[in-house]
């Protein structure tokens, strides 16, 4: 179906999605309040005014995580006791009141329409979707595993709210375990019984970790002829663009070999994981390469073709979400189009579904091409105060 | 100004308890003050008595003023089944069904080497020698359904299974009397994985 087919025009005006955002004591907003009517909404203002912020926090009701804050605490107003992220809603069938509060300790609080829910992380998710793009994607080629990894997992929390918990639990067992093999240095444990206690770990990492390993290679799987195409379009053909996950242990889609493997693996690296005195096997540690022309791209690509396979990468997430889910994700730049040069942003601008509701932040609006700022409306922001300013025609 | 030292210290020490935060404490140590000496004497009592007095089973582990419990000294349960719990709330939780006539082992936690707590720390020594000592026929493995819950579990298994025919765990299901539309995908994942055969 084409794009334009399933916007929907109401009294005149189209339906975002978003509607409204109110922030409260969140990072630098004691009190933020957005409505929005308008497609398009450009963020203006100098740096560290907290443009950033505010693509974040709608990130986090799409994601259930932040993609710059370490922990919870960050995103809390300094010496307040919980931030506040309120948003109004309009999916394809409900509307939709989410609540949410992020407490210094890491505890959240969820509400969905006034019922508070139970899980705040896993019912967050599957409600909202969104495309972050912001300036520090261009170092995902180039970036360590774990931006990568953060890439993945957040896009995948998005279409399958199963994978979380099971990351989750995930997590937990590493962590347990690792927590295992340090204070096995001071309590002096005999080799038999730590191996023992060991394996009640692993056999909780094999069962989660597989399913994890499992699900990102779907999603690669999913993503990567789309991400092809357009890196075709971008380079007219001159570069082939392909992706592989990277496992350390041998990854396979077979449940039961893909468990036996994990075992394996697990097995064989027990001396180093003790040596060590952390976990060195499993979806962790994992990583993903994109190849350029059957080339690395992380050590082969030119600057102008990692900001292409990022390009490619970003939109093909967008039509990943937008056919699982059915409906089309809210799409976040950040700051991108300072770092994109004129052909890339033509690319992008032309590629993407007519109806999409973008919010974009810059610190110029001569930035930004002028097709792209009709009928947009435009905030200024300065020191975590808003001001509207006239909407562009 | 702040509140006088002993009224600090009073709210210091009510806000160790679990869940008690900064304002329940003050409140709580408030309702202290304001209350009849005869009355707060009283309840200093009752607390120095239940630390002295209330004991470990010597059988289950479980809470207990002698030294075996209720449970274990009640002669109408079937020592022949043991069910395995963390906490003696867990115990309480599986006898207010009444469906159990078992006896218990109550393991005082769960392996968490997060929290440093191993194998050694839980009353594990205790359950093998109560199982290697009598003849029991079965054991029910009644924990937690967290990671280390499930750690446990695992655990627990391999060290039993030498010793014990029969062990068991409890059942993943639907909550009883809840509409399958609120279930969480896990639940209801693990609820297909265990179905059964009608009637």
């Amino acid at each position: 179906m084409p794009w334009h087919i399933s916007t929907v025009v109401c009294h005149n005006r189209l339906i975002v999605q978003l509607n409204k955002l109110k922030l409260v004591n969140y990072r630098n907003y004691e009190n933020f309040e957005g409505n929005f009517d308008h497609l398009k909404t450009i963020i203006i203002g100098q740096n560290a005014q907290g443009k950033t912020n505010i693509l974040e926090a709608i990130n986090i009701l799409a994601t259930a995580q932040s993609d710059r804050a370490e922990k919870d605490s960050d995103l809390v107003l300094w010496n307040k006791e919980h931030a506040l992220i309120f948003a109004m809603i309009q999916t394809k069938d409900s509307e939709l009141e989410i609540a949410l509060q992020i407490n210094p300790s890491g505890r959240r609080k969820l509400k969905i329409n006034d019922v508070t829910k139970k899980a705040p992380q896993a019912d967050l998710l599957g409600n909202f979707f969104s495309v972050m793009f912001s300036c520090d994607d261009l170092y995902l080629i180039k970036g360590s595993p774990s931006n990568r990894r953060n890439w993945l997992d957040s896009v995948i929390f998005q279409l399958d709210s199963k994978y979380h918990r099971t990351m989750q639990s995930y997590q937990k067992s590493v962590t347990q375990k690792n927590a295992l093999l340090k204070s096995t240095r001071e309590t002096g444990l005999s080799k038999k019984s730590l191996k023992e206690q060991i394996e009640v770990w692993n056999d909780q990492i094999i069962n989660s970790g597989s399913e994890i390993i499992s699900t990102r290679l779907n999603f690669i799987e999913e993503i990567k002829p789309i991400a092809k195409e357009f890196q075709d379009n971008i380079s007219r053909y001159t570069e082939e663009l392909d992706l592989i996950y990277k496992c350390t242990i041998s990854a396979c889609n077979d449940k039961e070999a893909l468990q036996f493997l994990f075992k394996q693996s697990l097995e064989k690296s027990f001396e180093e994981e003790l040596s060590r005195g952390q976990s060195v096997i499993g979806p962790h540690r994992d990583d993903l390469t994109f190849l350029i022309n059957g080339k690395e791209a992380k050590s082969f690509a030119s600057q102008g073709q990692q900001r292409s396979i990022v390009l490619a990468v970003k939109l093909a997430e967008l039509k990943v979400i937008e056919k699982r889910k059915d409906e089309i994700p809210v799409l976040l730049l950040d700051d991108v189009f300072a770092e994109l040069d004129e052909s890339r942003q033509d690319f992008l601008l032309h590629n993407l579904p007519e109806n999409i509701q973008t919010f974009l932040t810059t610190t110029h609006i001569s930035n930004i091409q002028k097709e792209f700022l009709k009928g947009a409306q435009i905030l200024e922001i300065k020191n975590g105060k808003v001001t509207e300013m006239a909407k562009c025609v | 100004m702040s509140f006088p030292k002993p009224l600090l210290k009073l709210i210091e020490e009510f806000q160790k308890f679990p869940s008690v935060g900064p304002k329940s404490a003050q409140r709580m140590a408030f309702h202290v003050l304001n209350r009849d000496l005869l009355h707060v004497e009283e309840l200093s009592k009752a607390i120095l008595n239940a630390k002295i007095q209330i004991k470990r089973c010597l059988i289950c582990q479980n809470l207990s003023a002698d030294g075996s419990c209720e449970i274990c000294s009640n002669t109408s349960r079937n020592t022949g089944t043991i069910c395995v719990v963390s906490e003696p709330k867990d115990l309480m939780a599986i006898e207010r069904t009444n469906a159990f006539r078992g006896t218990y082992h109550v393991l005082g936690g769960l392996i968490s080497p997060l929290d440093g707590i191993g194998p050694e720390n839980l009353s594990i020594t205790e359950l093998l020698k109560r199982v290697s000592k009598n003849n029991i026929s079965e054991i029910i493995l009644a924990l937690d359904t967290s990671v280390e819950g499930e750690a446990t579990t695992l655990y627990l298994h391999r060290i039993l299974s030498p010793v014990c025919k029969k062990i068991t765990r409890l059942g993943f299901g639907l909550p009883a009397g809840s509409e399958l539309e609120y279930a969480d995908e896990l639940t209801l994942i693990r609820a297909l994985e265990t179905r059964s055969e009608v009637g």
